[in-house]
Order: structure tokens, then sequence, then C-alpha cells
């Protein structure tokens, strides 16, 4: 655990935030601007500068997410910590976030939308190196990795499953990369069989009847699953021979709210350094409890 | 002729006061909203019409459901069309506005963004109703859940007896009262926010027939047809074989609840001779083949980019041919085609002419016109499916086929094919076009076929930096470039093409993309309009440009005409549509300010 957690720690993030400033400091706005229309966001959009609010901050939040009730909770606590009042307003989506899982099912220019019109900041936002130019992260206020799973007693590592056994990956998520880039690395004799699936659920589905031996997958997904399933024998395997990036979870702001950017991170920093943010990931399940 | 309408309340009494006939409304309709409009009287569009559809008329998407995008009105012609002046114009919901304007009997019946439709008296703009779908317009999270941009798109409805039917972006289909917009029925296709119906639907011998919009969706999708008097579903299509089913072998082992996206939301049309309905499938996501698995091996991925030949009352499959196997370059050949009556003679020596069938000398009904967003016309037997020949816009427009043999097989190009991760590949053209939903027109007159196409190419990457989202289903990156194989630095073309022999009669260009439907008339006059914001009438017979206005914002939607008491109008859309401004962006392309402008000749 103490791994997992250094490998998810804010100082990784903070290096990612100043980094993500000073690209966005670089971006012009008529950059910004040409990015969005060739998506087909109109002038006026583009134009449009968001009601004032006072002395408020509205805070975005997926309610079909797996982090929703962790993050009501840290919203409240990041708003107290800057004597902001706060409104949280829920975003649902058509598609659905899926089961046991994070991702805001909007494209680009829907985000863009929200934060112009709704949110001064959309949480549960996946820190990547890659991002629109027309939004910038806050410090990242938890990561989370990726877990190799298998049923549980069958195997200890990666290493002691059978080549040319199937192993279940999320499409196109990083950890689905990194398993592709490492297998090329190895003979063809040498390799497990790739099965790629469209969401968490799925994978752990397709795990347990035996599809797969194995599965890459966040994993909260695996946490939440068992607390839902507790009959469920599943083994977590946290040393994976490629190392894959944890999800690191940011605000995600309008460039021009650099201000309300770097409170809102301080705050996120000094919750972090307090404990408080591991407490509640820890409290809503989506990391692990300590051992006794 | 003087349209009749008033309030709801007025209604009867302005009906048998003024004009001396009853009201009709459907026996089962709700009460109108107070101080809502609605017409007092509405001539029923018939079956016999939809296949000889009046002049004066604009009844459907393309005019005819052969998808010509032709009239036979002459009223403006190119003698005259440098007169044109605006006569009305009006304001459109938010959204991109890539609709086509239907008229029968002086009403307009429009459709706007996120399943709006509107009847608009077509010689004044004046608004008579409309009907809503709900609160997507604005990001409101208080108003149920927010769908992706794209669902927006909302380009056709169809006019059937005195309903007026339409699809919505949650994957509903609707009949509305043609005389006062209130729903008559509404069935729910399901799978709301993965699949919705951008281009509409069409109504065959009573049959409704819907295909779909799949990109968010995490499975294959689907067309279907329902009973146009209560929406029942009487047939569903799928394009992606289930495991077992013929075709099945084509994809290399990928479980089945691994295959999504393919859909067909081109534009549908409709063979009264042969009773067939004709519709095209689209590719797959991830795009990348190593993302699928797939590297090497022997896939053609059945069911997918396949145009299809289906019996209305059923959805019987008659015929199919899949015209681009493989796809990693986001190709979506769903795109209309046209029915025409011609002699084939294909000319092998034709510019771009990429293969010619054995059929030569016989008259043929045949299905011809561009299905993918690669610019090749492709042409077929319309009873049969036997090819007859596929042709580029020019040699070097496209570089995806490797080749195509006689029977019309393709053999894809391994260069441009996304086989590893970190690699980049060039292709051609971009995956915005040559072409995209922006239909062209067919002269019946000429035996011509007009196609806005863009010349664009694209260097494109599977993206290993991100993890998927909704709009990254195809999970690729593109760069979007001029095509370097041109001689001059325009994007945006026409080509006239004869659809007997293949041959390029003439070609039109400008700087800025074309991305606007073309509209031919009896009048020997083409008219298309740029993301540059003209709006332009050309000569049929050379491509000479006749006539320009400036428009407030880009082309954007479908240009229509019609005849209201002897005066023939011409109506575009404008606003909000896709960019593709980046090999060009020194145009002038507002972008937004969606609306509808009409011309006609002075009084």
């Amino acid at each position: 655990m103490a791994e997992r957690r250094s490998r998810s720690s804010p100082a990784n993030g903070m290096v990612r935030l100043a980094a993500a400033f000073a690209v966005t400091a670089l971006l012009s706005g008529a950059a910004i601007a040409q990015d969005l229309r060739e998506l087909g966001v109109t002038d006026d959009e583009i134009r449009n500068q968001r009601r004032v609010t006072g002395n408020s901050i509205t805070f975005c939040i997926n309610a079909d997410s797996l982090m929703a009730d962790f993050e009501r909770d840290l919203a409240a606590e990041i708003a107290t910590a800057q004597l902001l009042e706060f409104e949280i307003a829920e975003i649902t989506t058509m598609p659905p976030t899926p089961a046991y899982d994070f991702r805001l099912g909007l494209d680009d220019v829907t985000i863009f939308r929200l934060l112009a019109n709704r949110c001064d900041a959309i949480m549960g936002y996946s820190l990547l190196s890659a991002f629109p130019n027309w939004i910038t992260p806050s410090l990242p206020y938890l990561g989370t990795p990726t877990v190799l799973a298998v049923r549980s007693g069958e195997y200890a590592g990666l290493d002691d499953i059978p080549r040319a056994r199937p192993i279940g990956t999320r499409s196109a998520t990083l950890a689905d990369n990194y398993l592709m880039a490492y297998m090329r690395t190895l003979p063809e004799a040498s390799r497990w069989e790739r099965v790629f699936y469209r969401d968490n659920g799925q994978l752990i589905e397709r795990l347990l009847d035996r599809s797969v031996d194995a599965i890459l997958i966040w994993e909260p997904a695996i946490l939440a699953y068992e607390a839902a399933h507790p009959e469920a024998r599943i083994d977590v395997i946290t040393t994976i021979p490629f190392a894959i990036e944890p999800s690191q979870f940011v605000l995600a702001l309008r460039p021009q709210e650099q201000f309300i950017n770097l409170g809102l991170s301080d705050a996120i920093a000094a919750l972090t350094a307090d404990g408080t943010i591991n407490r509640l990931a820890i409290a809503h399940g989506l990391l692990p409890a300590p051992g006794p | 002729m003087s349209l009749k309408f008033g309030h709801v309340a007025s209604a009867t009494v302005l009906a048998s006061a003024l004009f001396g006939a009853a009201a009709v409304f459907a026996q089962d309709a709700p009460p109108l909203r107070p101080g809502q409009l609605a017409l007092d009287s509405y001539n029923p569009v018939t079956a016999e019409m939809l296949l000889d559809p009046p002049a004066a008329d604009w009844l459907m998407m393309r005019g005819n459901y052969e998808n010509w995008g032709y009239s036979r009105l002459d009223q403006i012609n190119d003698g005259n069309v440098a007169d044109l002046q605006l006569a009305w114009a009006r304001g459109i919901p938010v959204g991109a506005n890539q609709g086509a304007p239907l008229v029968h009997d002086g009403v307009m019946f429009l459709p706007a963004p996120w399943g709006t439709v509107q009847a608009i008296n077509a010689a004044t703009g004046d608004l008579i109703w409309e009907f809503t779908t709900g609160g997507q317009q604005t990001v409101d999270t208080t108003n149920g859940p927010i769908f992706n941009s794209l669902v927006d798109r909302h380009r056709s409805i169809f006019l059937w007896e005195d309903m007026v039917i339409t699809t919505t972006y949650q994957n509903h289909i609707v009949a509305l009262n043609a005389q006062t917009g209130q729903v008559i029925w509404d069935i729910d296709r399901g799978d709301s926010g993965q699949v919705a119906s951008t281009n509409g639907p069409i109504v065959v011998n009573g049959v409704v027939i819907a295909g779909s919009s799949c990109q968010f969706a995490g499975f294959g999708c689907y067309v279907t047809g329902h009973d146009v008097t209560n929406g029942e579903e009487l047939w569903r299509n799928e394009f992606i074989p289930r495991p077992g089913e013929p075709g099945d072998e084509t994809w290399g082992g990928v479980p089945f609840e691994n295959r999504w996206c393919t859909g067909a939301w081109g534009q549908i049309s409709y063979d009264a001779t042969l009773n067939l309905v004709y519709y095209g499938s689209t590719g797959i996501c991830p795009a990348a083949e190593f993302q699928r698995n797939q590297v090497g091996a022997e896939v053609t991925l059945a069911g997918t980019n396949t145009r299809f030949a289906v019996r209305p009352d059923t959805g019987e499959i008659v015929w199919s041919h899949q015209v681009l196997p493989n796809d990693n370059w986001d190709q979506e050949c769903t795109f209309d085609m046209f029915l025409i009556d011609t002699p084939v003679n294909p000319n092998a020596n034709a510019q771009g002419m990429l293969a010619v069938g054995d059929v030569t000398g016989e008259t043929r009904r045949t299905l011809t016109g561009m299905p993918c967003k690669n610019p090749v016309y492709w042409s077929f037997d319309a009873a049969t499916g036997e090819f007859l020949y596929a042709k580029a816009t020019w040699a070097e427009a496209q570089n995806l086929y490797e080749s195509i043999n006689g029977d019309g097989v393709p053999t894809m190009n391994r260069e441009v094919v996304l086989d590893e991760p970190g690699e980049e590949v060039f292709f051609c053209s971009s995956f915005t076009g040559g072409r995209d939903w922006p239909s062209g027109a067919y002269d019946p007159t000429r035996n011509v076929m007009f196609m806005p196409t863009t010349d664009n190419c694209t260097y494109m990457s599977a993206r290993m930096d991100r993890e998927p989202a909704p709009n990254f289903v195809y999970n690729t990156t593109t760069r979007g470039v001029l095509n370097p194989a041109k001689d001059n630095d325009n994007t945006g073309r026409i080509d006239a093409v004869n659809a007997e022999t293949g041959d390029t009669l003439w070609t039109w260009e400008t700087r800025a993309r074309n991305y606007s439907p073309i509209l031919a008339t009896a009048g020997n006059v083409l008219f298309n309009s740029g993301a540059d914001r003209y709006f332009r009438a050309h000569s049929s017979e050379t491509g000479d440009l006749l006539w320009e206005t400036r428009l407030g914002s880009r082309g954007s939607g479908y240009t229509v005409t019609y005849e209201v008491d002897g005066r023939q109008y011409v109506a575009t859309m404008a606003g909000t549509t896709l960019g593709g401004a980046a090999v060009t962006p020194e145009v002038d392309d507002a972008n937004g300010f969606n609306m509808i402008y009409v011309f006609a000749l002075p009084n």
C-alpha cells in the first residue's frame, strides 16, 4: 500500500500542474479559439464570459461516478478551506458513466460548454499527459492505481500466467497501451492474448466467468465490486513488470481562471498534507483500508 | 395562395367563417397551448405525391426518393439568377444547423438542431408552430442528462399524409400533426445517449425507416422499420454479424461484444420500381487495427462500410456490397447515392477511374454516387448490386484503395493502416472529407452528378496519451493538410461527372472548404455555399460562377427551392457546423448565428 500511495503522491502532480500552467501560459487565445472552431463551437460561445457569482463557487460532479460521494465531501472541504460559499451541480450524462468507473461521458465540446455556462470547476477530471487547451487542471487531489486482478489463488504475478492465455484490458486506456507496448518487447511466442472490453464492469465479469485469466483494471473498481459482491474472490497484484501511471484526478477549470485555480490548489495541498483527502478516499472505498 | 392559420381558440371559427372549410385535426390530438398557432387546413401528402413530387413543393430531404437534389422549377435560371434578392430570413435555434427544409402548399417544415421542428409560412418567414424535445440547447445540469454535442444534428424530417415524422437526439421517432405540431405518437428505440438518428427517417409503403448514428455506442447499431400509423417496430436490421452468422469469420475472432459503433446515419433512398430501399453502414471503432487485435489478419469486417438494398416492408436484404473493408480511417460509407437510369459505358481512361466492371452498352437502373468520405464514385446495378465502375474525383485525390477489381472488391493500401502504436500514417482525404454528409445533386436532363468535396488529407496516429472519451471513440489524433499533390492551394471544389461514362465534365475550385450540399435546378443553375460564407449560383453546364452573395456565417445546411403563388424561392441554411478551417485560417468563416436565408427574384 505504501508503494501505491507514493505513486499517487501530489508531488508528481505539482510538477504536472506547473507544467500545465506553463503550457497554458504559452497558448494564445487565438490558438484555443481555433481548436474550438475546428470542433464546431460557435464564435459566440468562444467569446462568452460566464456569469459572475460573487464569493461562491460551483463544483460540478459526475453523479454517476464511483467517486461522486467522495467528491461531494471533498468539494465541501476545499470550499471551507478557502472560506468560499459553494454549490454542487450534479451532472448526469447520456451515455451515463458505466458502473465502477469515473469517466465523464461527455465530449470536449460539451465540457467546454459546461465550463462556460455552469461550472467553475468540474471534479473528477483525469489528468493525463494530454488534455484540451481550453482546460487547465488544478493540483491533483487523488491518485489511484491500475492493478492486475486475477481469480483468487490462481496466479501470484503476471509472469505466472501461461503465455497465450487471455488478459483483459479496457480498450485504449493507458493500461491497454502499456500492455500492448510491453508485449511487443517479448518474443511472439511469449505473449499473452490481449482481449479488450469497453468498461470495467465487463472486465470484472469476464474475469469471473473465466473468459480471461487476468485483467488490468482501475483499483477502485475492484474495491467497489468486492464491497457489493462479498462472495467475489479476486486477488489484486500491484507489482506489474511495466509501469502504469496512476490515474490522477484534478479539478478542471478554464485557463483564464488561474487565480481561482491557485487558491483551490492551495486547499488541495493542505488537505493532502493533513491527511484529510486520504481519509476521505479510504472512507469512500477508493483506496484500500490500511491493514491491521 | 394564402396560408390558413390562426390561434387555436379561433381555429375552427376561422376555418368555417373565413375559408368555408372545416379544420381537420387528428382525432386524438391534445389541445393546443394557449396562443399556439395552427394551420386551419392541410392537404395531406399522399404516397402518389411522394412518388412524383409537385414541382412547387420540396417534399423530402433531396426532393425525391431517388436523392437527386434536383428541382424542375426554372423561373430562376442562368439568365436572371444574378437578380436574386433576399425575400426573408429567420433565426434558428442553436446547435449544428445542417437541416433540409421541406415545403408543401406554401408551408415550410424545418428541422432545427436538437430535434426541433418548425412550421413556417414559406412566403413570409412567419412561424406557425414549433415542436421541441426539451432542454439540451443550453448546458443545464438541472434539466436532465446532458448529451454529447454531436447528436444535435437534425438534418431531415418526412411528410406523410397529415403527419410530420421526425427523429430526436434521444433516439425516439415521433409523428407530429402537420397542422398543429402536436405529437400523434412517440416511440423510443432505446439506447438513448448512445444512438440517435441525425439524418432522420423516410416513409415508404406506410413504413417509417430510420437509421442510426452510433459513434457513442459500445455495440453495433441498426436500421429499423415502423408502422407509420402507430410507430410499432416491424423490423430491425443490424450490420455487424453475430457469432455464427455469415460474415462473422471476417472479424478475426474479435468477440461480438467488442464490435462497436457501426451505424447508418446517412441519407436513405428508395426505388419504387424495384421496391428497394438503400442505405449504407459506417466503420468501426476504435479505428486502429492494432487496437482491435487484428494486425496483419485477413479481416474485412463484414457489415461495415457496406451498401445495402432491402425490402422496405420486411427489411429483407436483397443485395449488399462492402465498399471499404477494414476501415482504419473513419470513412463512414453511409452517404447518399443517386438512383439513375442510364446507359452504362464507363470510360476506363477517365480521370481518376479506379475500376470498371463487365457491363457496357446496356441501359441500367443504377445506384451511383459517393458513399464514403473518400472522394470516390461507385456505381452499381440497383436491382442486383452488380458492380459497374469506381472513380475518384481525380487521380491523386485518395490513397486508401490500393486497387479495386472488376467485381468491385477493394484491396486497401497497407501503407496507411494503423498497425502499430506510435505510428503516424498519411492518407487522403480527411475524416471530414472528401465528402461528408453534404449531399451532391443529379441533373436528369444532363445525366450529370455534381459533388461538393474538399481536397484535404490527414496525418493520423492512434492516441496513446489519452484515455478514451466519447468523442475519442476512434481514439486517433488527426492533423489536416491540403492535398500535397495539388498544384494550387484551393481546398473546396465541385466536380461534374457524367453518370454514364464517369468522365469529369468540369471542376470548379475555391480556396475555402466546401462543406455544404448542392441543389441542381431546371434553370441550369446549381446552388452551393461554402465555409467562406458565400452563397453561390453556378452554371450547371460549365460550373461558371453566375452570382454570389455573402451570408452571415458558414454555409451549413441544405439548399432547397419551391414556389408559392407563382414565385420561386431558394432557401439555404447557414450557421453552425464543423470546422475544417485549419488548412485555410485566413478564410473569414464566422461560425454560429444560425439562420435560414430565402431568396427570390424581384416582384
